[in-house]
């Protein structure tokens, strides 16, 4: 067996391939009353489409976040690698729109193409709603945003977290799996996308649960340890061994027993961080990435990435990752370009990161990276060479074949071939 | 001329140092021996300048091993292998090892390297003890550890992986010494608090008791049932002739949800600051008074003798007071600690 996908979110409702306005569309939005369907269709009449576009968007994105809430904002909470987030947080006022599409992703809520679609959705949103935009959102534009919020969350009555995911969820929680049950040997064979999630799930328990749900996430913790271990991504080690020590510096003996004897197994003591000092900068690391998903980025993205850089170059190895992906990001941008003020300070702080670092990301992360492999556009790629030129990160081999050939593509300036070989590495997280 | 015969103490003890060394696979060398002999002896009773010091050993044949704990490491010295080498270190680190400082020392072949390591991450992170030979301790691959505690006047604990060894390095009696003494009063103190948070909590009293322990010249610890008429009874009738109920109790079970909940520094220290009253408390004459919840009610209370017929009386005042805890009917648990290191625990079942 290989690459089974233990769940599988819905890739949304059937729209008539032929719809071009929104009145054939909008009857179809199950989830909303007759007047919300009235007014949307209305506000294209009048060629309000920002507001058609909003309206959609927003009563989507409430339905998601509504729906992942039903799993507790705890694990949420977890999923994000939150700590700030407890049962009692609203889940509108921390999760944005693009950790939403995210998560729902993650949770089986929507499919990989829905999840492809509302990003892409997000990202106009995020563009033409923000400060510095100049032109005004168009027909097209507007009726495709509202088309796929009606496609893959509006047009349900009632979307939910895939049963599957539920109830693997639950097994995983509630008994000690055994090494001949077909579900263990489906989560070894899953991409890295699934094994993440089972991780957290694990992880999570082991942190916040007492009894006997805890011993049974550390005893599926330890049987699937040793052989996922290979699969699973420079941070996820990472995230297992800050967990180990949170739970020792929590004084939680049985939780950070569990979590020894499967990092013993592994030879994983290399993943646990030394201090806390890395929390701070993976903290402001994430703050930057919110930033950059969300309104205004281009404008708000300086004050967040200068309290990153402020926290000093030497960034502690935990942290990494996480530093990396957010400097990258803000000095990649998007597809409507960089912010001015930000993207000279994520260069300066990518440039004091050192060769050894840069051959590690190549060699190790960018493989898994969700946000940098998306981003190789052509002006993207453009930068990112002009960045390992100037800096003379020229002369990195030997890396695994994928990451080789991205890296020698942006490195020969061939967006196309980048472009290609970005997706297959992003594929194979999920599939 | 009548025959000779040598009756050595120190050769008992390096036999059983020798015992201790082939259970546990360590190197078993001449001078490895004697340099954890001479250690023991050093830290049965050890005085810097007049004062008293605890200082608590691992040897270990890997520095690895740290790899397995998250800590904090200052090495000092790296020397080639010696008797004296080891003393070196005892006398080179014992005044540092102090607020859940250890001496490391790790023996490779025939090079000695020592200094200091901590593990302390908050107030309710388990001791090195804990992480290593503990309730914590792992088989960590091709390593071997020799953990070096005092348990009082003259008494230490060499205690491995496998084994654990109490030596005496006088000619009394043998006391009696179990490993459970300390979890089990822990677990008496926290049987109330909430479940979620309670194997925390019980991490944290054993660890501030044990650090308390260390530093003291013998301990009583009581722990009463946590409700309002059990203790206003134990408040109005137990017979004391000194000692404080404090007029707010300090609630450790509070404390702790705080810092954990909000894991920011101020309800850090704040837990902290507690930790070290709580500590002190604890080695003032008398009785320190806590209840099943966690939550300490009264310290340096000293109790009227409780005498019932055909009680044996021995040893000193604290004995005594110890036999009046079990027999005055107010407490659930009892905890005694005496100066040479004896320990005691009595629970009402």
């Amino acid at each position: 067996m290989s690459n089974i996908q233990i769940w599988q979110g819905p890739n949304g409702i059937n729209l008539p391939a032929s719809a071009k306005e929104a009145k054939e569309i909008m009857p179809l939005a199950a989830y909303l009353s007759e007047k919300q369907k009235k007014q949307i269709v209305s506000a294209f009449q009048v060629e309000a489409y920002d507001m058609a576009a909003e309206y959609a968007w927003k009563k989507a994105m409430v339905k998601l976040k509504e729906t992942i809430a039903t799993l507790g904002l705890r694990f949420i909470g977890e999923m994000l690698n939150r700590d700030d987030i407890d049962e009692y947080t609203p889940i509108d006022s921390v999760l944005t729109d693009y950790s939403a599409i995210q998560l729902a992703e993650q949770l089986g809520v929507i499919g990989n193409t829905a999840a492809l679609k509302l990003r892409h959705c997000n990202e106009l949103i995020t563009h033409y709603f923000s400060k510095n935009a100049e032109e005004e959102l168009d027909y097209n534009t507007a009726f495709s945003i509202v088309k796929s919020s009606v496609q893959y969350i509006l047009g349900e009555s009632d979307i939910s977290i895939a049963l599957e995911f539920s109830q693997f969820r639950q097994r995983l929680l509630n008994e000690s799996l055994r090494t001949d049950d077909d579900q263990v040997d489906q989560i070894v064979n899953s991409p890295l996308f699934y094994l993440r999630t089972v991780m957290t799930i694990l992880l999570a328990s082991i942190k916040n649960d007492i009894g006997a749900k805890l011993e049974h996430a550390i005893a599926n913790l330890n049987l699937l340890i040793s052989p996922v271990w290979k699969k699973l991504g420079e941070n996820d080690k990472w995230n297992i061994g800050t967990a180990y020590r949170d739970v020792t510096a929590a004084g939680n003996t049985i939780a950070a027993s569990g979590l020894k004897t499967a990092l013993l197994k592994v030879g994983g003591f290399d993943y646990v961080p030394e201090n806390l000092r890395s929390i701070t900068f993976i903290k402001a690391a994430q703050q930057v990435l919110e930033t950059h998903f969300a309104f205004n980025n281009f404008y708000n993205e300086p004050a967040a990435i200068s309290k990153l850089a402020n926290l000093g170059s030497t960034i502690p190895s935990p942290a990494l990752i996480e530093c990396m992906q957010a400097y990258l990001a803000v000095y990649l941008g998007n597809s409507y370009g960089v912010s001015n003020s930000a993207a000279p300070i994520a260069y300066r702080q990518l440039s004091n990161i050192s060769e050894e670092r840069w051959n590690y990301y190549f060699e190790k992360v960018i493989q898994n990276d969700e946000v940098i492999l998306p981003k190789m556009n052509d002006g993207q790629v453009n930068r990112f060479r002009t960045f390992l030129m100037e800096n003379n990160f020229v002369n990195f081999s030997g890396l695994p074949k994928k990451n080789q050939q991205l890296y020698d593509a942006i490195l020969a300036y061939n967006p196309r071939k980048a472009k290609l070989v970005a997706v297959d590495l992003f594929e194979a997280i999920k599939q | 001329m009548q025959e000779i015969k040598h009756s050595s103490l120190r050769e008992a003890i390096l036999t059983s140092i020798g015992e201790f060394l082939y259970d546990e696979d360590f190197q078993k060398d001449p001078i490895t021996k004697e340099g954890i002999l001479e250690i023991l002896n050093l830290i049965s009773d050890y005085h810097e300048e007049g004062h008293p010091l605890f200082p608590e050993v691992l040897i270990t044949n890997s520095l690895d091993f740290f790899k397995s704990i998250p800590n904090k490491e200052l090495v000092l010295n790296e020397a080639d292998l010696s008797v004296d080498e080891f003393k070196n270190a005892i006398k080179l680190c014992a005044p540092l090892a102090i607020n859940n400082w250890i001496i490391f020392i790790e023996v490779k072949a025939n090079k000695i390297k020592y200094g200091l390591v901590s593990a302390e991450m908050t107030e309710t992170s388990p001791s090195i003890y804990n992480q290593t030979v503990g309730k914590l301790k792992i088989d960590f691959p091709n390593t071997t550890i020799a953990f070096i505690k005092n348990l009082g006047q003259k008494t230490v604990e060499l205690s491995g992986l496998k084994k654990r060894l109490v030596v005496s390095l006088n000619l009394e009696k043998p006391k009696e010494y179990s490993s459970n003494e300390l979890n089990f009063l822990s677990d008496c103190i926290t049987e109330k608090c909430d479940e979620k948070i309670r194997v925390n909590i019980n991490t944290f009293f054993e660890k501030a008791i044990d650090e308390a322990l260390k530093a003291g010249h013998g301990n009583l610890i009581g722990v009463v049932e946590d409700d309002e008429e059990t203790i206003s009874i134990l408040k109005e009738k137990l017979k004391v002739n000194s000692g404080i109920y404090l007029p707010n109790a300090i609630d450790f079970e509070a404390l702790i949800m705080d810092s954990e909940s909000n894991k920011d520094s101020e309800s850090s220290i704040n837990l902290k600051a507690y930790a070290s009253i709580i500590k002190a408390m604890i080695n003032h004459d008398g009785i320190t008074i806590v209840t099943n919840k966690g939550r300490v009610i009264g310290y340096h209370l000293l109790i009227d003798p409780y005498i019932k017929d055909g009680d044996i009386l021995r040893g000193g005042a604290r004995s005594k007071a110890y036999l009046s805890m079990q027999n005055c009917g107010h407490f659930k648990c009892c905890f005694y600690k005496s100066q040479d290191g004896n320990i005691k625990i009595w629970k009402n079942e």
